[in-house]
């Protein structure tokens, strides 16, 4: 499958993830968070930005990777099924990517990640932004 | 942005701990001493935590919510709405959030809260 | 015997003479005028009766009167007055005025009892005028007698008084508080010898010229054949009573020449039984022996005499016992002297062993002395170079203190700096990031619009590229800051232990300077020292010889002031054996001697 309008790549922890372009709306810095109660522990709190409360996830913890808090920025990404704010502790830039988009598993987040896809600094793991988005709202 | 924004006019703000949470000054019957038993939004925060002695309890009809401390806000604001990603935290019981002081401020609808307290097993 | 037992009833004692004298001399002088005047029974009876009362009115009078004059006497005979010094005294004047008193009382006493007798006849037994006369008469002539007596006997008993009153007092004292009556020896005598004769002869003729004027009637009176016989008794009669008379008058004359003589004869025997004592040595208490006239000049004089005499044996006495007590004294300090002059002449040769001992050490100080002084000097110049060298230290760590102090500010200003440069990195880094985000933006943008906006892409990563190498340079900036900023930390660090270090050394610097001055002080001060030191010892060395030759000089003459003293002793000792020998001889007069 081709990469026609490229993916936005950034590190998280250890591990380079990549959003398609045009889900990524753009990238910020991350301000104080508000902690939301009976949220659950991925979800690290909201921010306001322009007008709109966007929660802020981080995929260290969802994936289970050991937890890396040293983010500064976040890659906002934006659905139909919704928003939210990826900690991201370096972003790479825009790229085309290359290999397979394959479901890299089964259960859990894995299953709404795909690759194994390479990008210029490494392997990457291509998140299925809507397919995403909508497990973490049933996940609650 | 699947639901449009709404105007909320009086609120209760509280303080839990470092965080902080805010209800619909309708909702609230009574403010009252906490009584042993009543459940402490602290714990939404950060599991196991403990009420202090000195908190309020704020009485909604036959169930009641602890927290640090309260201060009653009267002027309109724009109820900002819950992302679809914590639309089921606390059960659902988050109805929307405000923005006062340069804070967010995630408010709780006691009613829904209650209905959670009352069924425990449909926070999970 | 002592005074006051002697004094017990003395004054029955005194008055005795006059009262048993003067009822004598009435016991003879009554009958024979009672005999003479031929009175009838009662007249008779009148007569006796008034010469009895009248004679007991006077004695009682005189008697009254007579212990008037002598109140003291009374007083100390009665113990009423103390037997002190003055009591005594005017006791004995009291008693050698008393006997002149009582007579001219008693001679008064005479007359007066003759006059009232005869007035009483006259009165009482009609008894002519003319016998009246005759009893005056017969007074004149027995109170005279009557009254030698009794000065006679009252002269030596108060004489007797006197020598006990005045036992024990200072014969000066006695002699002028009771002087003798002057009467000369001879005049009484003469006086005692003409009354004795005079009345005797007149009393005798009265009787016989009585007795012969009544014989022409006596004899007319019988007849003629009987003449004879009546003449013969008449005769007879006379010469008995003139015999009887006689013999009266005879023993009264002796027992007034007795007593006249007991007057002169009791004070020369008291004074020669004082002279013996006086003779055997006994000066102690002179006595005044009481007298009268001539008699009393001799013991007046031979008391004072004596007291004299007792009071210059005393003083020599005295002086010679000073004349022991100062030879011993002399002999003592004679003694001494010499053990002092052994012990002199002792240490005068000991001490002349420590001059020369002296001597010797001034002139080792004399040598030490130089050599101080030339050590003095060595230090004095150390001392300097030191104090130089301090100096040039000194100076060196005040331009380390000043170039410090350079460096401190140079070092602050570079803080200041690099605080500037890391804000201004802080600026570039913020400006770089938001760079980086919308270079993000809009290679996002470019993505989005396809092809079109391929160009703006490449733009944006380009500029995210440029962005990056800022933020890279800057966070080498920052490490090179954080670096500079460790380097001006250690410099301020180094720069305030270096000032620490150049205050130390400075006060190091300071200390040593002071110490080098302090140094060279004490340097300057032992080479004066020493050279006074110096001439010390030199005027001393001088000093000492001179001292060493006095010393011997010294010797020698302690030598003789030796033999000297040796000769004092051997003459003190002979000072005081004539002392104990002129001792020996005063004290003969052991009366003098004081107890």
């Amino acid at each position: 499958m081709a990469d026609v309008h490229g993916h936005l790549v950034f590190a998280c922890g250890s591990s380079l993830y990549a959003v398609p372009a045009d889900t990524a709306s753009e990238v910020v810095n991350v301000p104080t968070l508000t902690r939301v109660p009976g949220a659950p522990a991925h979800l690290l709190g909201v921010f306001a930005h322009r007008g709109e409360v966007l929660p802020v996830v981080d995929l260290t913890r969802l994936t289970g990777h050991p937890i890396d808090e040293t983010f500064k920025r976040a890659v906002l990404v934006r659905t139909p099924q919704g928003s939210v704010a990826l900690t991201a502790t370096r972003v790479l830039g825009v790229t085309t990517l290359e290999g397979s988009f394959e479901r890299l598993g089964d259960v859990g987040v894995h299953q709404h990640l795909r690759g194994p896809a390479r990008a210029a600094a490494g392997e990457v793991a291509v998140i299925d932004t809507q397919t995403f988005i909508e497990f973490l709202s049933t996940a609650g | 942005m699947t639901i449009s924004a709404e105007v909320i006019e009086g609120l209760v703000l509280c303080r839990v701990g470092v965080d902080r949470l805010a209800v619909q000054a309708q909702e609230v019957t009574a403010f009252e001493l906490p009584h042993p038993g009543a459940p402490y939004a602290g714990v939404g925060f950060e599991p196991g935590a403990l009420a202090p002695l000195d908190g309020k309890s704020l009485r909604h009809h036959h169930t009641s919510l602890v927290v640090d401390s309260v201060e009653v806000h009267a002027e309109r604001l724009k109820l900002l709405a819950v992302p679809p990603v914590l639309r089921l935290a606390w059960g659902g019981a988050l109805s929307g959030f405000v923005e006062t002081g340069g804070l967010l401020w995630p408010v709780l609808s006691l009613e829904r809260f209650a209905a959670h307290t009352v069924r425990p097993e449909a926070a999970s | 015997m002592s005074l006051e037992l002697w004094l017990r009833n003395r004054l029955t004692w005194l008055m005795l003479p006059t009262v048993l004298g003067n009822s004598l001399a009435v016991a003879v002088a009554g009958p024979w005028t009672a005999s003479v005047e031929a009175l009838d029974a009662a007249s008779l009876q009148v007569f006796l009766l008034l010469t009895v009362g009248i004679t007991l009115l006077l004695q009682l009078t005189l008697s009254v009167a007579g212990l008037n004059r002598i109140n003291r006497f009374r007083g100390l005979v009665s113990g009423r007055l103390p037997l002190n010094r003055e009591n005594r005294l005017a006791a004995l004047g009291e008693l050698r005025r008393f006997p002149a008193r009582m007579v001219g009382l008693s001679l008064g006493g005479w007359l007066g009892g003759a006059a009232l007798l005869g007035l009483g006849m006259v009165a009482l037994a009609d008894a002519s005028w003319a016998i009246a006369l005759r009893l005056l008469m017969i007074g004149a002539l027995f109170g005279p007698l009557a009254t030698v007596l009794v000065s006679l006997l009252l002269t030596a008993r108060a004489h007797e008084a006197s020598d006990h009153l005045a036992e024990g007092l200072a014969p000066h004292d006695v002699i002028a508080a009771a002087p003798g009556v002057d009467w000369s020896v001879r005049g009484r005598t003469v006086a005692f010898t003409v009354l004795l004769t005079l009345i005797p002869v007149l009393i005798l003729a009265d009787v016989a010229w009585v007795w012969l004027g009544r014989a022409p009637a006596a004899l007319a009176a019988v007849p003629p054949e009987l003449r004879q016989a009546t003449a013969d008794a008449l005769f007879q009669g006379l010469a008995l009573r003139l015999v009887g008379l006689g013999g009266l008058s005879l023993v009264f004359a002796v027992i007034a020449a007795a007593a006249a003589a007991q007057t002169i004869a009791g004070p020369m025997q008291r004074l020669a039984a004082e002279a013996h004592r006086v003779a055997e040595g006994f000066l102690d208490a002179p006595r005044v022996i009481a007298a009268d006239g001539e008699v009393w000049r001799v013991t007046s004089v031979f008391a004072q005499l004596q007291e004299r005499l007792a009071g210059l044996v005393r003083k020599v006495l005295d002086a010679g016992a000073h004349v022991g007590t100062a030879t011993d004294s002399l002999q003592r300090t004679s003694t001494r002297s010499e053990a002092t002059a052994a012990a002199q002449a002792a240490a005068l040769n000991e001490t002349s062993a420590t001059t020369e001992e002296l001597a010797r050490s001034a002139r080792q100080i004399a040598a030490s002395a130089g050599s101080v002084l030339e050590l003095a000097r060595r230090t004095l110049e150390a001392a300097q170079q030191g104090q130089n060298d301090a100096a040039a230290f000194q100076a060196a760590v005040d331009r380390m203190k000043q170039d410090n102090k350079s460096i401190a500010g140079a070092v602050d200003r570079l803080q200041r700096r690099v605080q500037q440069i890391g804000r201004i990195v802080e600026l570039i880094n913020a400006v770089a990031d938001r760079s980086d985000l919308l270079a993000l933006s809009a290679e996002l943008e470019g993505t989005r619009a396809g092809d079109v906006g391929r160009g703006f892409s490449l733009v944006g990563a380009e500029m995210r590229r440029l962005a990056e190498n800022v933020l890279e340079s800057t966070a080498e900036v920052e490490e090179l800051i954080a670096e500079i900023r460790d380097a001006t930390v250690r410099t301020a660090e180094a720069t305030q232990r270096g000032s620490v270090l150049t205050e130390r050394g400075t006060a190091l610097a300071d200390e040593v300077t002071f110490s080098l001055s302090r140094v060279a002080e004490l340097a300057l001060e032992t080479s004066n020292q020493v050279r006074t030191i110096t001439l010390a010892t030199q005027q001393q060395q001088s000093g000492t010889d001179q001292l060493a030759e006095a010393m011997a000089d010294i010797l020698a003459g302690t030598q003789g002031e030796l033999a000297t003293t040796h000769r004092l002793a051997e003459v003190n000792q002979r000072l005081l054996g004539l002392s104990s020998s002129l001792q020996t001889a005063v004290g003969r007069f052991t009366g003098a001697k004081r107890s």
